[in-house]
């Protein structure tokens, strides 16, 4: 059987983790060390790390994101298109996806749902703010499959445009 | 979600609806920066969104997921 390298990205919805679980058929480069480049939003250098061919975590420490005096706890990874290549040896055997982490972002939307549900009371706003969660979940959707076509550009701008409509939405008017 | 690993039989109705996703998301850039065009129906997004997240569940109480990916298949190619 011919080897063939694939992995996919499993948000476990917490944002201090990033779950990446190997599903390649490694053949006879099972006992062959195999390594990880993530490339986070925003950077053009990845950080390179061993590969487990099961399941692999990463958090800020390993991600090189921790700071010096964060003691012990991790830190929220970013949001954004992550770029992901595994490698194996030799890497002329490589799979490389490009994923758009939007864990924080629908972890706020998810506030904006709890905040709506306590002021909701059928008036004009509380429909108002309804469709706008409606409005950032399309967004966010729409920009996710984008993503996973490939069109990077349009992700982007329409998960900015989701993050903007929500940072906007983000502040309940009447109650808390 | 797990949004890639639901995401990957090139000819699956996920696909579609990942097609769906990105023409609509078109759709909103055109209109809300260029007022070209019309507003994306949310109401029709809500529930292509809903009957996506039940399929990719692979779980549903009383209709088998063939008749689901049926009823979807007909929004989507209206």
């Amino acid at each position: 059987m011919d080897i063939r390298l694939n992995f996919q990205v499993y948000d476990s919805r917490d944002p201090k983790e990033f779950i990446i679980i190997d599903t390649s058929r490694w053949e006879h480069l099972s006992e062959k060390t195999s390594i990880i480049e993530i490339t986070l939003p925003g950077e053009s250098k990845p950080v390179i790390r061993y590969y487990t061919k099961g399941v692999n975590v990463f958090n800020s420490e390993m991600l090189y994101l921790s700071c010096d005096d964060c003691g012990d706890a991790f830190e929220d990874l970013p949001d954004g298109i992550y770029k992901i290549t595994v490698k194996g040896s030799p890497d002329k055997f490589n799979k490389t996806r490009q994923y758009l982490r939007t864990t924080k972002t629908r972890l706020k939307l998810d506030q904006l749902y709890i905040n709506a549900a306590g002021c909701f009371n059928s008036n004009e706003d509380s429909r108002k703010t309804v469709i706008k969660i409606n409005e950032i979940d399309f967004l966010l959707k729409s920009a996710e499959a984008n993503t996973r076509a490939g069109n990077n550009e349009i992700a982007q701008e329409l998960f900015f445009k989701a993050q903007k409509i929500l940072d906007k939405n983000s502040k309940c008017k009447t109650c808390k | 979600m797990a949004q890639t690993i639901y995401k990957q039989t090139p000819s699956s109705i996920l696909d579609k609806v990942d097609n769906y996703y990105m023409c609509q998301g078109e759709q909103y850039i055109l209109k809300n920066d260029y007022n070209v065009g019309e507003d994306v129906d949310l109401i029709l997004y809500s529930l292509v969104s809903k009957l996506d997240d039940i399929i990719s569940s692979g779980v549903c109480l009383n209709t088998p997921t063939e008749r689901i990916i049926e009823k979807l298949n007909l929004i989507l190619t209206r």
